[in-house]
């Protein structure tokens, strides 16, 4: 089953991000005449992490286990229901048009990214039937330009303008 | 203490306030009746809107928002059994079936009215304990604190989710998280890998909206089927007779005595009081075979507890600064940014905002029922808006938010970066809650320890025979071993189970 094998991944992965956590703490000077200094608690933290990661790798490893007893000992195969089928290929677009969104932020400015990017979204998110062209587009333009004049006006946030 | 909470009152009810307050309620009752929408991510979206105000008028509109925000889940809970917030899961037992049963104003009716009295309650105790409260806790010190903020995370970090290092990793990223830029008392840069814009370390709002908006965007994003939600609200009746009313006092009462209790306890919230109501109002029944079928009962215990659980959530945090779940971490946050210092002292320099809150709680109290009786078709049709429209308006709103702050494109990045985490962290099964609790704890513990050891002169007993530190320090590891204990329990019974299925086949 590939949940369990998750814990396993999630496990190796914090490992490693302790140990880099505790090597970058080398570095830290102390700069008081305390005993602890800067890099007592991050380093205290780090072992923890470390520790964590281990109990999670363990658990994972013995459920893994588990899992297979279980399944070897029966051969039923449970239906999935639709409405929790999963797919990727919109989450990992969304976080892509969300990075391009905010390396384009500073040049064209908020008003503009962000009309075209909850156009884009809309898109993403909807299937190709649902795909009403005029409407995300107008929700668009009308949703981002009512933000961004309430914020400047009312609330006195200001928004990157960008060159216009 | 009366005149203390006419003079809050008096701060709130200005025109503006009572603005902010109905603004809040109606805003919290449509993110909590939309599914995917929760009333965290509305307090996350509108912390930022709050800077401008005064901090009585900021806690107005937060507070709306969060009475509203629990309320509106009983909306889809009743009519198309899907929990607007973890809040209502229990509201669906009965309160479907009773709308499939014909009976959907009646639903209504129990669910509106004892969200309004079990709410009330909770608040007239929380008036009542928070204060006393906070003056005992004015004598703790950096050993104290250190103590109690260790409580606090372990048993957020144990209680959320179902996997003890994991709840527990999760705290601790969270406090790592924290350490990014300068540290505590010396201000050394910890942390930031020569990158400059990670002098300051990451500010808590891209953190907040990051986890709790953008990841449920990204969950949102991988669904296959969308939810397409349409519901008839034509002939509807509300009429419910007093005796019926009458009939559930007891069981009100005793939903809101464990919404509040649950409340109380750091790291359970109106998510857990819900259910356990529910069972409890089942457990002591006369007729426990009609839960399930429609009956009020159910209806009424989930909703009072819901409610009951925010007066409670609300006790440390305004006594002892220690937030006990999600949402109120969040009001921690709208503190902070107000320049106000959580914690005991808060009572004694602001108590003027303290009482502002305690009335501005009741008033949204009012509002939210009046509103829930007279806005009912107005919130059902929100429900039908689609949500492939709705999502990307509201992560417009994040950006927002994230950005309001400071005004750098760095924390719209922050808040992509901890939206992905987020998502990540949901799919790999960690919890949220402790993240974000480490996050805001995090230095605080941090700069405890190091006071404490400066005190004492480096010396760690202190931290042990503080007989109040000692106390919570022992609480800590109970909780840690129940949970070890009840784990290993829940395992060996599984795997007892496992052996007699297979002793059966045989």
């Amino acid at each position: 089953m590939i949940p369990k094998i998750r814990d396993v991944q999630s496990g190796i992965f914090l490992l490693i991000v302790s140990v880099i956590m505790f090597s970058a703490t080398l570095s830290f000077k102390k700069l008081t005449t305390s005993l602890v200094g800067p890099a007592f608690m991050p380093q205290v933290i780090a072992g923890l992490i470390a520790l964590m990661a281990l109990a999670i790798i363990i658990q994972g490893i013995r459920n893994v286990k588990a899992e297979r007893v279980k399944e070897a000992s029966s051969d039923v195969v449970t239906k999935k229901d639709p409405k929790d089928e999963v797919t990727y290929r919109p989450v990992i677009l969304t976080f892509i048009l969300m990075a391009v969104y905010v390396a384009v932020m500073p040049f064209v400015g908020f008003l503009i990214t962000t009309a075209v990017y909850m156009f884009i979204q809309m898109m993403i998110l909807s299937d190709k039937p649902e795909r009403r062209w005029l409407l995300f587009a107008v929700v668009s333009v009308v949703a981002s330009a009512t933000i961004y004049y309430v914020f400047r006006n009312v609330f006195y946030v200001m928004l990157p303008s960008g060159l216009l | 203490m009366f005149d203390l909470l006419i003079s809050g009152f008096a701060s709130i009810l200005t025109i503006k306030g009572i603005l902010l307050i109905v603004g809040g309620v109606i805003l919290g009752l449509i993110f909590g009746s939309i599914p995917g929408l929760t009333a965290t991510m509305a307090i996350a979206i509108c912390l930022p809107i709050t800077f401008g105000m005064s901090p009585i008028d900021g806690m107005a509109l937060l507070m709306g928002l969060y009475i509203g925000g629990v309320s509106g889940g009983l909306i889809p809970a009743i009519l198309l059994k899907i929990p607007g917030t973890p809040s209502s899961i229990a509201t669906t037992f009965d309160g479907y079936p009773m709308a499939r049963n014909g009976e959907a104003g009646k639903a209504f009716n129990f669910a509106i009215v004892s969200s309004f009295m079990g709410g009330l309650l909770s608040i007239i105790v929380l008036i009542l304990i928070a204060p006393p409260l906070g003056k005992v806790a004015l004598q703790f010190g950096p050993f104290e604190y250190f103590a109690i903020i260790i409580f606090a995370l372990s048993l957020i970090s144990s209680l959320s989710g179902d996997s003890l290092p994991k709840g527990l990793m999760a705290g601790l990223l969270g406090i790592g998280f924290a350490m990014v830029g300068s540290a505590p008392i010396d201000a050394f840069p910890r942390f930031t890998f020569g990158a400059k814009s990670l002098d300051a370390g990451f500010s808590l709002l891209p953190v907040l909206i990051g986890l709790f908006a953008i990841s449920e965007i990204l969950i949102n994003a991988e669904k296959k089927v969308k939810d397409n939600l349409k519901v008839n609200m034509k002939k509807v009746s509300y009429k419910v007779s007093l005796k019926e009313y009458l009939g559930q006092g007891w069981n009100w009462f005793r939903s809101s005595l464990i919404g509040l209790g649950i409340g109380i306890l750091p790291g359970i919230g109106g998510g857990t009081s819900n259910i356990l109501a529910y069972a409890a109002a089942k457990n002591s029944s006369k007729k426990p075979e009609k839960f399930g079928t429609g009956i009020p009962d159910g209806v009424v215990a989930s909703e009072s507890s819901n409610n009951a659980a925010i007066g409670g959530a609300l006790v440390p945090l305004i006594s002892l600064g220690i937030p006990g779940d999600t949402v109120t971490a969040l009001l921690l946050g709208g503190l902070v940014l107000h320049g106000l210092q959580p914690g005991p002292l808060l009572l004694q320099n602001n108590g003027d905002v303290v009482y502002a809150i305690f009335a501005a709680l009741l008033v949204a109290n009012v509002f939210m029922i009046l509103f829930l009786f007279l806005g009912m078709r107005g919130f059902v049709k929100m429900l039908s808006i689609p949500q492939n429209i709705l999502m990307p308006v509201v992560l417009g709103l994040c950006v927002v938010g994230a950005y309001g702050e400071n005004g750098r494109v760095f924390d719209i990045g922050a808040l992509f970066f901890f939206g992905l985490l987020g998502y990540l962290m949901i799919k790999f099964g960690f919890p949220l809650t402790p993240l974000v609790l480490g996050f805001i704890l995090g230095p605080l513990l941090e700069t405890n320890l190091r006071r404490g050891l400066m005190l004492s002169q480096g010396d760690f007993m202190p931290f042990l025979t503080s007989p109040i530190a000692a106390v919570f320090l022992i609480f800590t590891f109970a909780s840690i071993g129940f949970k070890l204990y009840s784990g290993w329990k829940k395992k060996r019974n599984k795997n007892n189970e496992l052996f007699n299925l297979l002793e059966g086949e045989q």
